[in-house]
């Protein structure tokens, strides 16, 4: 075989014969505490007897503040300078034309980058440079490290209309390829490592280091397949709480107020009593979300309906090209509807094509909303879908009223979408990575829906600043950082006092500012927290001069601060030019190549694995063998249990010793794909918590079918309900399990009370009624101490694993 | 097609003893498109490339007449895509294809429709969810009464 036929055959030519000029990517993270710092390196090599233009589409988090830009030519260094989008890249083109080489660094959504490499020689090597810096995601204790790495083909909606005169696909969506030869190389430097309870990667197999207090992370393989997001959790043993920081440049300073408003335990409503809400589930099943991802939502959903409150308006939507509905419009939650609801959910498919996210989000938010309801939406999409600012413009004008969750699914959805909508409508968002637990993300998800945000967020400033954003959308338990400039001095060690309303009551946070130098580049976040509250908050609508004034005027204003600090924007570019001496230019007409870039793992339900690129669909099934612990016939549970994943695959265990693992096998099961709900079951002593959790009925009371009250070492209850007395009829077994599954869940599983909490809120008003109802007794005692003392002495409920 | 290729070519060199030439920025600035646009056309096809040598190369009349027909047709409605798949295909591309006229139809009940130009819908969409719900709550009203 000679050497072209070998290099065909392992992917390194494109169809047209054409090499593809990137050659591998490195990733380098160093975090501490909630920030990150990022170089991303691309190398890209020219194989061919002409000079080349590589053009590069890739992702980056949609957070990411993009300080940095500059190329190496074989080894000249070139820095890279931001100009207004326009004029870099006339600047770039005139480079080319007059047989400079150049390199051009576009923003086209705020986490979509096109780079463009001009004029590459045959034989030279163009390697570009990326500094970021972001604030990771916090979560309890916990923080998110993003990287996405591939880009999803995007559907464009017939109403999308050209960007100047250049169709939308063509700007969002490279070329996609089923394999390429270029990977991906990462290191992720964790500092304070003392600090750190678990890291893992529920995305990739990593290795662990511990050396001079850093945790050093990377690919367990020296490279890694750029075919799905990166994800690192990082939990600290010590959680978060909220505090300030400053930064002092000479006449002007920078805070950064982290705020971290601690849950709340259960007790009133977030918006009233449970009449006046209105739930409306929207379903994204257009073709991208085929294979594992609408298993997934499908799952998440069927979750979020049985914890929904008896009397609660709510409806299912489902799109693609097309979209249908559950309900003419919402009905109340009871027993029926659960049902119509839950079996409506075994129907349905990834089968309608297209992503027209718009129609049902119009219809949804036109419909009629009684006077003195909310309305909370929850979509759980790929976002795969080029118009954003056409629904993040429906959701901000509605946000009055209604507020959008966004739940993305999936190895690479859209997160400036999923994050975007969240934001401007007041929503929380959720992302999950493909061998993620869809039910605790989704149960914690559902609490801050509960919950409500928390309102009215302000901070008493001294003088005058510019914060941004200046709307905080911020909910119980989950971090939110707020940024300030101070035209004047001194902040530091100043107290600052922020307030908010919780559904509790009014509640306020003091915190004094402390000092910090170079090592958090706040003045860099507020710049990119400004850009985009700018960006997001200009109107969609054209038309009227005055519009037109006041968009040119936001345009302006990006492109200044854009400018002044040194990061790219929607309306600005890194450019940068290698001036070549006259016998080195060539104005020889160059090539094309556009990089392909790899097709996300699991994208319409193909596998990208290259295993098996035919029709068999793959689905990632982590314990296959795992025992059975409910028997499927038994309705009350058809569980949707996922088995235990790889959470802490690659990981690190608390005491500190590195260990790897390998991802779990595929399978390919067609069969298993085909059924309507996919019902993974729980291995033995596994989840428990979401077991029990799935029993709840449509009023709020437990029934527990035998074998799982006996795996679970409660057999006895059966046998106690005899012996309850009780004052007016009623059912002894559903009052007894609901008791017992209410006190084991406070006993047992305090630690994941925020998975379970606004699950059983109903459960408890339930309960409470029946008690005062039946007033039951046993052995002449009230039943609940009783019960109580008897689940303390006895095992009960066995300990999570 | 090879033969009106051949012709092109020629008429080209005759072209370019006489006509006037262009560079990208006067292209641009008497098309309105941005360069990146032109170098977009070029790249897909759409228009020739420019005439000398690679990218600092100079447009024709004919470059200018090609581009400002694509304008044309955008300004009907017409996507770039469907221009692309228009000119490329060779059909007829003197007179400027009438743009279809988008009408989306919501249903208001089983058996009523209601019809809105694209236009007008991306225009006001506020009046027009406003109209639908209050065409809806009539038709459901009738059948919560019955």
């Amino acid at each position: 075989m000679n050497d072209k036929a070998l290099q065909a055959e392992t992917g390194l030519f494109r169809k047209n014969g054409a090499p593809i000029p990137l050659q591998g990517v490195e990733v380098h993270g160093d975090v501490a505490g909630r920030g990150a710092k990022v170089r991303v390196r691309q190398q890209f090599h020219n194989a061919e007897k002409k000079p080349i233009e590589a053009v590069y589409k890739f992702p980056l988090p949609e957070s990411a503040a993009l300080c940095g830009f500059r190329a190496f030519v074989d080894d000249r260094k070139i820095e890279g300078r931001i100009e207004e989008r326009k004029k870099a890249f006339e600047i770039y083109d005139n480079a080319l034309s007059e047989g400079h080489g150049a390199q051009l660094l576009d923003e086209e959504r705020p986490n979509l980058f096109t780079l463009s490499v001009g004029n590459i020689k045959p034989g030279s090597t163009v390697v570009i440079e990326i500094d970021y810096v972001a604030l990771l995601d916090t979560d309890g204790p916990g923080v998110r490290f993003y990287l996405p790495t591939t880009i999803s083909p995007r559907y464009t909606p017939a109403h999308q209309k050209d960007q100047d005169g250049i169709p939308v696909a063509d700007i969002v969506n490279p070329p996609v390829a089923l394999s390429v030869p270029y990977g991906l190389k990462l290191t992720v430097d964790v500092h304070g490592a003392g600090g750190i309870s678990s890291i893992g990667s529920p995305s990739h197999a990593v290795s662990t280091e511990f050396c001079d207090g850093k945790a050093v992370v990377s690919f367990a393989s020296e490279t890694a397949a750029m075919d799905r997001d990166f994800i690192l959790n990082i939990s600290y043993k010590q959680g978060f709480s909220t505090r300030g920081l400053v930064f002092e440049g000479p006449g002007e300073s920078f805070v950064q107020i982290d705020l971290m408003p601690e849950a709340e335990s259960a007790g009133g409503r977030g918006k009233g009593p449970a009449a006046s809400r209105e739930m409306v589930f929207v379903l994204d099943c257009s073709g991208s979300m085929a294979g594992p991802s609408i298993a997934e939502a499908k799952k998440a959903l069927e979750i979020l309906i049985k914890a929904l409150d008896p009397g609660t308006l709510f409806n299912i939507y489902r799109f693609g090209s097309k979209y249908e509905r559950l309900f003419a419009e919402s009905r109340a939650y009871d027993e029926k509807t659960m049902k119509a609801a839950l079996d409506y959910l075994e129907t349905i498919d990834a089968d309608l094509g297209g992503t027209e996210m718009l129609a049902p989000l119009q219809e949804i938010y036109g419909a009629r909303l009684p006077g003195n309801h909310f309305r909370d939406i929850v979509l759980i999409t790929d976002g795969q879908f080029s118009d954003e600012a056409s629904i993040m413009d429906l959701a901000k004008r509605h946000a009055d009223r209604t507020a959008l969750h966004a739940v993305g699914i999936g190895s690479g959805p859209n997160e400036f979408l999923i994050k975007g909508l969240a934001r401007v409508s007041g929503g929380a968002s959720a992302m999950i990575a493909p061998n993620e637990r869809i039910e605790p993300k989704v149960l914690r998800l559902f609490k801050k829906v509960v919950d409500g945000p928390v309102r009215n967020v302000r901070i008493a400033w001294d003088g005058k600043v510019d914060q941004a954003p200046g709307e905080v959308v911020a909910f119980l338990g989950q971090g939110t950082s707020i940024f300030a400039h101070l035209k004047a001095g001194s902040g530091a060690n100043a107290r600052v006092r922020i307030t908010g309303d919780t559904r509790s009551g009014a509640r306020s946070w003091e915190v004094s500012l402390e000092p910090v130098h170079g090592e958090l580049p706040i003045p860099l976040l507020w710049a990119r927290e400004k850009i985009r509250e700018i960006e997001e908050g200009r109107s969609m609508a054209a038309g009227s001069r005055q519009q037109e004034r006041r968009q040119e005027k936001s345009r302006q204003e990006i492109i200044a601060i854009s400018r002044q600090y040194g990061i790219v924007s929607s309306e600005t570019s890194y450019v940068g030019i290698e001036k070549r001496a006259d016998a080195d230019r060539s104005t020889e007409e160059m090539e094309l190549r556009k990089v392909p870039a790899m097709l996300t793992a699991g994208w319409g339900g193909v596998s990208s694995s290259g295993v098996d690129q035919g029709a068999a669909v793959f689905c990632r099934l982590m314990n296959p063998s795992a025992d059975m612990l409910f028997e499927e016939k038994d309705h009350n549970l058809k569980l949707s249990l996922l088995q235990d994943d790889t959470w802490g695959s690659g990981g690190i265990s608390e005491s500190g010793h590195a260990y790897d693992t390998m991802k779990g096998p595929f399978y390919s099961i067609q069969s298993f794909m085909k059924k309507a709900l996919p019902t993974r079951r729980a291995a033995q002593g596994e989840d428990l918590l979401l077991a029990l959790l799935s029993c709840q009925q449509a009023t709020g009371g437990f029934i527990v079918a035998g074998s799982l009250l006996k795996k679970a070492g409660l057999a006895e209850l059966r046998d106690m309900a005899e012996k309850i007395s009780i004052k007016n009829k009623g059912d002894k077994v559903m009052l007894l399990v609901t008791l017992a599954v209410l006190l084991v869940l406070e006993m047992r599983f305090e630690a994941r009370r925020g998975e379970w909490e606004s699950v059983v809120m109903k459960s408890r008003a339930w309960l409470k009624a029946e008690m005062e109802r039946a007033q039951p007794t046993i052995e002449n005692q009230p039943l609940e101490p009783w019960l109580r003392d008897y689940l303390a002495k006895d095992s009960g409920l066995k300990q999570p694993a | 097609m090879k033969k009106t290729l051949d012709i092109m070519t020629v008429d080209c060199h005759n072209r370019a003893m006489k006509e006037k030439k262009y560079t990208i920025d006067e292209l641009a600035e008497l098309t309105g498109f941005p360069r990146r646009t032109i170098r977009y056309y070029v790249q897909e096809g759409l228009i020739e490339p420019p005439a000398g040598r690679g990218r600092g190369g100079f447009y024709y009349d004919s470059h200018l007449e090609r581009l400002r027909l694509i304008k044309a047709y955008q300004e009907k409605g017409i996507r770039t895509s469907a221009i692309v798949a228009m000119l490329k295909e060779g059909a007829p591309a003197d007179e400027p294809i009438p743009p279809r006229n988008v009408v989306i139809r919501y249903e208001i009940a089983p058996g009523i429709e209601l019809s809105v130009s694209r236009e007008r819908e991306i225009s006001d969409p506020s009046t027009i969810l406003e109209i639908i719900r209050i065409a809806k709550t009539i038709a459901q009203g009738k059948v919560k009464d019955e």
